[in-house]
């Protein structure tokens, strides 16, 4: 860490050409972004003072860059000082001839600049700023991939954050009662005088309508994962996986649409309903969505059971069935589990094709040919109509927290679940 | 003694019922993943056979016209084109360093647990809180407004747990004793990394940014809400029409649309639509697998 502060803001020092390049890229790239995506600098904030940061460690590091080959750390005054002259100019957004000037002499200067620190080699061995073996930039990388590894933790708590931040009003209000938002089937959130959110139906809807995925998808998972891990030949195995891999990446919007037209029409046909759009037709397209989820970690559990298991059963005389009914399922029973588990976390948080093809209207599921309308899909279809800020674009996010919260907790078990096999 | 060789031979009951129930358990779990197939083949052959009459050159590169009821596909393919490429700039270099670190950098302790935990937990996050996500967090507090970088960002966060499975795979793949010779010969922990890990776990790290790529390309909760419009007319034909802090057209969304939204739409486009989406998509894939069993054969270890 001291190594790091040293390398970024410390004027005293060496640094070679890959630390220069990996500590500017960024700050180009920042620099770029306020640029391009906030009109910086015509357009000033007090928030831009925060820039300073990585402009002083772009004079540090060239600073040091040019004592990395033997010259006095102020030849940086001339490259810098012409940036400042352009951002200048371009705050300033006069249109007299001086801009083409400053603009030619900027450009000339930063590519001369960026020859001379970023492609030209330091000196070899000692010279009066240190030795070169401590120019190495690894310290800038070290940093670089443990922000990347901690990232997944903050994006994960940002997500929560951002979320929360939009709702919290509502949640804080006199009006929110937890109780009822959770076990109300009265979900009129654009009545006039009586606005009304009750989210049981839309849960009911989200748990009917995966239940009834799980309950096709589940044996069919398991089915073929334990095809493919104990009958197959190793050709065969290679090709349902390359099938299966293919119908996980069908996108959710094609299945949608799958289920808005043929699937539709199959099931008005086979069970003479009036429409298709119903609980049964979101159930399939789920379950197609879901297994192959199932199959593959499935098949990674059996994989994991120890080839010892096998042969100590065959060599009992048992035959496959007998093997994988007796031996493998019982010792792969977590895993299988958890690959459930992630399926219907899977179909849970799943929008597209339930918005399309499960009929969509707010109803108490009665059976598997009653129209429903799940949680995700009235995200889906209502925060585009929504006055932002208001309490039914609040109600929206709090139903997202509360997705977040079902599928963080089934993913939690899953894993649990699967880390008991390790330490079994 | 003859006889008892002959008994030796010959199938007791007890071992033809089990051949038989070996048999039939074979042939069940067979039509199990059978039927799997069909319905990919089913899907894809009926889509396929509907959208024939509107599929063609000019289809990929005409915009939308007369209300979305004809026309072409244009403003929305290259819509999705920016997506990808823009959320995949940011998803692959730090979802490469991020397995890097859980790989090669991380004890086991409670801190990398957590990182993993993370981790999955983000590949669980239902599209649509990713799209509440990418409203609060970069539409309305960065105020990067409806725009490609802001949906493009949020798509990046989401397919981020992709790439990161897939180079955790690939760089576990590489042996230990790898690293250890490494080591030995007196290289620091990155230049092992570098010169030894990555090189030989490059494949595996392509095969996972061709997924995030496939994933991405697929997505339309998270882009509904933080930068893709449902109608835009652009140039035609020009590959840079589009500002990175504009509003795009998307396939994804502009299939929903014409599907649901749009009355009267001439009947082959939805279809021509969801074909221009899987086929692009599974040919991203195909790419993936192509280039996964052709590193293979030629793995040196």
């Amino acid at each position: 860490m001291i190594n790091f502060i040293q390398l970024c803001f410390s004027l005293k020092g060496r640094i070679n050409r890959p630390g220069w390049w990996m500590l500017n890229l960024p700050i180009f790239a920042i620099f770029a972004i306020c640029h391009i995506a906030y009109n910086f600098p015509s357009k000033l904030s007090p928030v831009y003072i925060l820039l300073l940061v990585p402009a002083w460690v772009h004079i540090a590091v060239s600073v040091k860059r040019w004592q990395d080959k033997g010259k006095s750390g102020l030849f940086v005054l001339i490259h810098t000082s012409t940036l400042l002259a352009l951002f200048v100019v371009l705050g300033t957004q006069s249109t007299s001839g001086w801009v083409t000037l400053v603009y030619l002499i900027a450009i000339i200067n930063g590519l001369w600049a960026c020859v001379e620190l970023g492609f030209l080699k330091g000196d070899t061995g000692e010279n009066k700023y240190g030795t070169d073996s401590e120019t190495s930039s690894e310290p800038v990388i070290d940093l670089y991939i443990r922000l990347c590894g901690i990232s997944s933790i903050m994006f994960v708590f940002g997500i929560f954050f951002f979320i929360f931040k939009e709702c919290a009003g509502f949640l804080f209000s006199e009006e929110f009662k937890l109780w009822e938002f959770l076990t109300s089937e009265e979900w009129y959130p654009t009545s006039l005088e009586n606005k009304r959110y009750g989210t049981f139906a839309l849960i009911l809807g989200t748990f009917s309508v995966t239940a009834l995925a799980m309950l096709l998808a589940v044996p069919f998972g398991l089915g073929a994962a334990i095809f493919v891990s104990e009958f197959c030949s190793p050709k065969l195995k290679e090709t349902f996986k390359i099938v299966i891999e293919f119908l996980a990446a069908i996108p959710s919007v094609v299945w949608g649409f799958i289920g808005l037209t043929l699937m539709n029409q199959l099931i008005i046909a086979v069970f003479d309903a009036p429409i298709g759009l119903t609980m049964l037709n979101g159930g399939i397209m789920l379950a197609l969505m879901s297994v192959p989820i199932i199959v593959s970690i499935a098949e990674d559990a059996l994989k994991a059971v120890p080839d010892t298991y096998r042969e100590a059963a065959e060599a009992l005389g048992a035959t496959r069935w007998q093997v994988i009914y007796r031996v493998l399922l019982p010792a792969a029973k977590n895993g299988l589990l958890a690959a459930v588990l992630l399926g219907a976390a899977r179909s849970i948080g799943e929008t597209m094709a339930v918005l399309m093809a499960t009929g969509h209207s707010v109803n108490l599921p009665s059976g598997p040919l009653s129209w429903i309308r799940t949680l995700t899909a009235t995200i889906a279809a209502e925060l585009g109509e929504v006055a932002r800020g208001g309490e039914h674009y609040q109600v929206l996010f709090l139903i997202g927290i509360l997705l977040f919260s079902i599928t963080f907790v089934v993913n939690l078990i899953a894993d649990l679940v699967i880390k008991g096999i390790r330490q079994s | 003694m003859e006889n008892t060789t002959e008994l030796m031979f010959t199938e007791t009951d007890i071992g033809r019922r089990n051949r038989y129930i070996e048999n039939g358990v074979r042939v069940f779990f067979f039509i199990m993943t059978c039927l799997m197939i069909v319905p990919l083949l089913l899907i894809i052959g009926y889509l396929f056979y509907k959208a024939i009459p509107v599929l063609s050159f000019d289809f990929l590169f005409k915009n939308p016209e007369d209300n979305m009821r004809s026309g072409g596909v244009w403003a929305p393919f290259l819509g999705t084109i920016y997506l990808v490429v823009v959320s995949l700039m940011v998803a692959a270099p730090i979802g490469v360093f991020a397995s890097v670190y859980l790989n090669e950098y991380a004890r086991e302790n409670w801190f990398t647990r957590m990182v993993n935990l993370a981790v999955v937990n983000l590949a669980g996050v239902p599209s649509i809180v990713h799209a509440l996500f990418g409203v609060g967090a970069f539409v309305l507090f960065s105020g990067l407004g409806e725009s490609i970088l802001a949906a493009s960002l949020t798509l990046a966060i989401m397919t981020l747990p992709v790439i990161i499975a897939s180079t955790t795979e690939a760089l576990k793949a590489v042996p230990m004793a790898f690293r250890e010779a490494c080591w030995n010969m007196g290289a620091t922990r990155w230049q092992t990394i570098r010169k030894i890990v990555l090189p030989n776990s490059i494949s595996g790290i392509l095969t996972g940014v061709i997924l995030q790529v496939s994933r991405a390309a697929g997505e339309t909760a998270p882009i509904m809400f933080t930068g893709a419009v449902f109608f835009k007319p652009i140039a035609e034909g020009d590959f840079f029409a589009y500002n990175i802090t504009d509003q795009c057209m998307a396939l994804s969304l502009h299939l929903y649309t014409i599907s649901t939204q749009v009355p009267d739409v001439a009947e082959g486009i939805p279809y021509g639509t969801a074909i221009v989406l899987v086929a692009s998509v599974l040919l991203v894939n195909a790419a993936a697998i192509a280039l996964r069993v052709y590193l293979r054969t030629r793995k040196r270890w």
